[in-house]
C-alpha cells in the first residue's frame, strides 16, 4: 500500500502555498442569459494571466465576479486562504469586503474619486479600510506615486490629469492596499493611443516584480510579451489556455484561430 | 409717499427680518438633517425603502405649504392626546408649528434633490470604492454623499432661497417675522407702498447675500472640477446660467 | 364618507375658484414669460436690462408679499384715483400677482428653451430664405415647447399651490372656504385634510397630464438627449 510519504505532503503543501487564486466552476447568469458557463482555472503566485476573447465572451464579467462586483450565480473561489462558495446563496458582506482587500482592481475608466486629490485618493482605503495610521499611509502613497512616475502630481485633482496619468494613479491606488492579486479590466481600452504605452510600462514593471496579475485586454502584442499564460474565453467558457507562444503560434481551437486572424495586424507589431 | 416713514419703521422691519433669518436657518438645518437618511432610502434600490419616502415627499410637495402650516397649527389643538400632554406646550406656539411645517416641507424637497444628486454620482467611482473593500457605510460617507452634495448644490441653493421666501407664510399664524411686521405696520399707518416695498427690498438684500454665499461655496467646492463640470440630473431644474439657479420647484 | 357637515358645496365652489385663478394666471403668465424671454434675447441693451431687473426682483421677493403689495397698494391707488374708497377685487389682485410671479420664472424657462433649439435649424431656415418672423413661427416656436415643457409644467404645479396664498387677502378660494368651514365646525383637521387631498388631486392629475404632453412633444425624438 502506498501511504502518502512526508515528501508527498511537503510537495502538496508547497503547491498549495504557491497557489494564489483558484476558481472552480464559476457561473454567472443575468436572468435567463448565462454569460459565464462554468469557468475553472488556477493562478500560481507570480503568474501573469492575460484573459482574451471577443466582446460578449464574458471576460470582463469573469473578472468582476472574482471581487463580487457581479455576484456569481455558482462557483467557488479560493484566495489567500479564504474560501468563498457562491453556491450557498447570499455571501456575507464582511466576507466580500475581506476578499476585496486581497484583490486589487484597475478599471477601464480609471474611476478615481473626482472630489479628492491624487494623494487623498490613494490613502483613503488604507486608512479607513485597513486602519493604517495616517502618516504611514501618506508615506507609502508617496512611494507608490514615485514608482509610477507621478510624484509631482500628488496634490492634483483627477480632472487635471491625462487619461494615462489617471490610470497610473489608479494602479498606484490599487497597490496601496497591498493586494495579493491585481485584476486589470481592459486598462488601456479607454486611452488615446499615445498614452497607452506609459500604462503598459507600469504593468510590465509590476509583472517583473513577480506580482500575480490577471489582465483582461485587447492588446495582444502586450499580452504575448508580459504574460506567462493566456486564457481564451468564448461565449462564457474557457476555449483554450496555455503559454503565450504556444497559443499564439499554434492555436488549437478554431475559434481562437478566427479571433487571432481578425486581430492579425496587432500580432505583427 | 411719505419717505420719512421708512426710517421710522426700519428698525421694526429689521427686527422682523432677524426672525425671518432665524426661522429660515433653523428650518433649513432641521430639514437637511431629516432629508439625509431619507434621501439614502429614496435612492436605494429597494422599493420597500423608497416607496414610503416617496409618499411623504409626494404629499408635502403636492400640497401648499399654507395648508401644511394650518394643519399643524390649528389641527394640533384638536387632537385630544396632544392637548393633554407635554407636547402641547410646544405645539401651541406658532414658532414651533412654523418650524415643524417648514422643516418637513424643506426636507421633502431636499430629499428629492439629494436623491437626484446621489443617483448622479458616477457609477465607476462607487465601484472603485467597493473594489477597495469599503463597506456601504464607509463609501456612502466618504464618496457618495460628498459627491452627491456637490452635484446637488445649485438645486439646493435654489431651494434655500425658496425657503427664505416661504418663511413669509409664518405671518399667517401670527408670527412677527418680516412680512408679519410689515402687515401690522401697514394696518396702523395705511401706507402699504412704503412699508411693503421696504420689506421687499430687505428680502432682496437677504436673498442676494444667500445667493452670494452659495456661489462662493460652489466655487470653492467645485474647484477640483477643472474641465469636467458637474451637472445636476434633477430634471425639473434647468442648470444654472448666469446669476442664481432658475428652476422654481413647487412649494 | 367624510362628514363635511354641509360645507361640501362651499368647498367645491372654492376649488373651482382656485382652478379659475390658476388657469387665468397660467395663460397670462405664459404671455408675460414669452415677452420677457424675447426681451432678454433682444438686441437692445435697455430691454435686456429691464427684463433682468424684473426677474431678479420677483425671484427675490416672497409671493405673499407681492400679493399684499398689489392688493393693498392697489386699493390705495384706486381710492386715490376715484376719490372714494374703492377696494380692489381679490381675484384681480391675485391673478395679477401670480401672473407677474409666473412670468418672471417663465421668462427664464422660455429663454433657455429658445436657446436650446439647435442653431443649425435656424441657419437652415435662413438659408432657405425664411424671414425672421417666419423662422420664429415655423421653426423656433413649435420646437421650443419641447424644451420648455418640463419647466413650465413645474411652474404650473407651483402656481396651483400658490393660489392658496390669495386666501390671505380674502379670495373665496378653496383655502378660504376650508378655513371658514374649519372655524365654524371647530374641526380643522378634517377640513384641512380634505383641502390637502383636493390640492393633491389637482397636482396628480396635472402631473399625469404633463407626462402625456411631454411624451407627445417628444415623439420622433431619439432618446440620447
Amino acid at each position: 500500500m502506498n501511504l502518502p510519504s512526508n515528501d508527498d505532503h511537503a510537495r502538496d503543501n508547497a503547491a498549495e502555498q504557491r497557489t494564489a487564486l483558484r476558481v472552480v466552476e464559476l457561473k454567472k447568469r443575468f436572468g435567463p442569459l448565462e454569460v459565464i458557463k462554468g469557468v475553472s482555472f488556477t493562478a500560481k503566485r507570480g503568474d501573469v494571466i492575460s484573459i482574451l476573447g471577443s466582446s460578449g465572451s464574458g471576460k470582463s464579467t469573469l473578472l468582476r465576479c472574482l471581487n463580487f462586483l457581479e455576484e456569481p450565480s455558482e462557483g467557488e473561489i479560493w484566495v489567500g486562504g479564504r474560501h468563498i462558495n457562491a453556491r450557498s446563496g447570499i455571501v456575507a458582506q464582511r466576507e466580500i469586503n475581506a476578499l476585496r482587500c486581497k484583490l486589487g482592481m484597475v478599471f477601464q475608466g480609471f474611476n478615481l474619486w473626482s472630489h479628492m486629490t491624487v494623494l487623498e485618493n490613494m490613502v483613503e482605503a488604507p486608512i479607513h479600510v485597513r486602519g493604517i495610521a495616517k502618516a504611514e499611509a501618506w508615506k507609502r502613497a508617496e512611494e507608490l506615486l514615485s514608482k509610477v512616475g507621478l510624484a509631482d502630481k500628488r496634490h492634483a485633482y483627477p480632472a487635471h490629469l491625462s487619461g494615462g496619468q489617471q490610470q497610473r494613479v489608479a494602479i498606484a491606488r490599487a497597490l496601496a492596499m497591498e493586494p495579493e492579486i491585481l485584476l486589470f479590466d481592459e486598462p488601456t481600452s479607454a486611452l488615446d493611443p499615445e498614452l497607452v504605452g506609459e500604462v503598459l510600462k507600469v504593468i510590465r514593471s509590476l509583472a517583473d516584480e513577480g506580482r500575480t496579475m490577471l489582465i483582461v485586454t485587447h492588446e495582444l502584442g502586450f499580452a504575448r510579451q508580459v504574460s506567462n499564460r493566456i486564457v481564451f474565453l468564448h461565449q462564457g467558457r474557457v476555449e483554450e489556455e496555455g503559454a503565450p507562444e504556444a497559443v499564439f503560434r499554434n492555436p488549437a481551437s478554431f475559434r481562437l484561430k478566427q479571433f487571432l486572424s481578425a486581430q492579425a495586424t496587432e500580432l505583427h507589431q | 409717499m411719505e419717505w420719512h416713514l421708512i426710517f421710522d419703521v426700519l428698525p421694526l422691519l429689521l427686527d422682523g427680518a432677524l426672525l425671518t433669518i432665524q426661522l429660515t436657518a433653523a428650518s433649513v438645518l432641521l430639514g437637511l438633517i431629516i432629508a439625509l437618511p431619507l434621501s439614502l432610502m429614496r435612492a436605494s434600490g429597494s422599493t420597500g425603502l423608497s416607496r414610503p419616502v416617496l409618499l411623504y415627499t409626494f404629499a408635502f410637495r403636492g400640497t401648499p405649504l399654507l395648508v401644511q402650516i394650518f394643519l399643524i397649527y390649528y389641527g394640533a389643538s384638536q387632537i385630544e392626546w396632544i392637548r393633554t400632554s407635554f407636547v402641547w406646550s410646544v405645539l401651541r406656539e406658532p414658532w414651533w408649528c412654523a418650524l415643524i411645517a417648514f422643516s418637513l416641507n424643506h426636507a421633502a424637497y431636499t430629499t428629492e434633490i439629494l436623491r437626484g444628486g446621489i443617483r448622479a454620482v458616477p457609477r465607476g467611482e462607487i465601484e472603485a470604492a467597493k473594489a477597495l473593500g469599503m463597506s456601504y457605510a464607509l463609501r456612502t460617507r466618504r464618496i457618495v454623499l460628498p459627491v452627491a452634495f456637490r452635484l446637488s448644490l445649485p438645486a439646493y441653493a435654489n431651494e434655500v432661497v425658496l425657503m427664505l421666501k416661504a418663511s413669509s407664510l409664518a405671518s399667517t399664524i401670527t408670527m412677527m417675522e418680516l412680512t408679519g411686521t410689515a402687515r401690522k405696520i401697514v394696518a396702523q399707518t395705511f401706507s402699504p407702498y412704503e412699508v411693503f416695498i421696504s420689506a421687499a427690498l430687505i428680502y432682496l438684500g437677504i436673498t442676494f447675500v444667500v445667493v452670494h454665499l452659495f456661489g462662493r461655496l460652489e466655487r470653492g467646492i467645485t474647484s477640483h472640477q477643472g474641465r469636467a463640470r458637474a451637472e445636476n440630473d434633477n430634471r425639473k431644474n434647468i442648470p444654472p446660467s448666469e446669476g442664481y439657479a432658475i428652476g422654481k420647484v413647487s412649494r | 364618507m367624510i362628514e363635511l357637515q354641509g360645507f361640501g358645496d362651499q368647498i367645491a365652489a372654492g376649488a373651482i375658484t382656485t382652478l379659475r385663478v390658476a388657469a387665468t394666471s397660467l395663460v397670462l403668465g405664459i404671455g408675460v414669460g414669452l415677452c420677457g424671454a424675447m426681451a432678454k434675447l433682444s438686441r437692445f441693451h435697455a430691454l435686456r436690462r429691464l427684463a433682468d431687473v424684473y426677474t431678479t426682483i420677483i425671484r427675490g421677493v416672497p409671493e405673499l408679499l407681492i400679493i399684499l403689495i398689489l392688493y393693498f397698494g392697489g386699493t390705495v391707488a384706486m381710492t386715490a384715483a376715484f376719490g372714494r374708497y374703492v377696494e380692489i377685487d381679490a381675484f384681480a389682485a391675485g391673478v395679477f400677482a401670480l401672473t407677474i410671479v409666473f412670468g418672471a420664472y417663465a421668462t427664464e424657462v422660455f429663454r433657455a428653451a429658445i436657446r436650446a433649439v439647435p442653431a443649425g435649424q435656424i441657419e437652415a431656415a435662413h438659408a432657405l430664405g425664411l424671414s425672421k418672423v417666419h423662422t420664429w413661427r415655423l421653426v423656433i416656436f413649435p420646437q421650443m415647447w419641447r424644451y420648455a415643457l418640463p419647466g413650465i409644467g413645474n411652474l404650473w404645479l407651483t402656481l396651483l399651490k400658490d393660489t392658496a396664498l390669495i386666501s390671505v387677502v380674502g379670495l373665496e378660494d378653496l383655502m378660504r372656504k376650508t378655513g371658514v368651514a374649519a372655524g365654524a365646525t371647530h374641526d380643522p383637521l378634517t377640513f384641512y385634510t380634505v383641502a390637502a387631498g383636493l390640492y393633491l388631486f389637482f397636482t396628480s392629475v396635472s402631473l399625469a397630464g404633463l407626462t402625456l404632453l411631454e411624451r407627445r412633444a417628444n415623439r420622433g425624438v431619439r432618446v440620447a438627449d
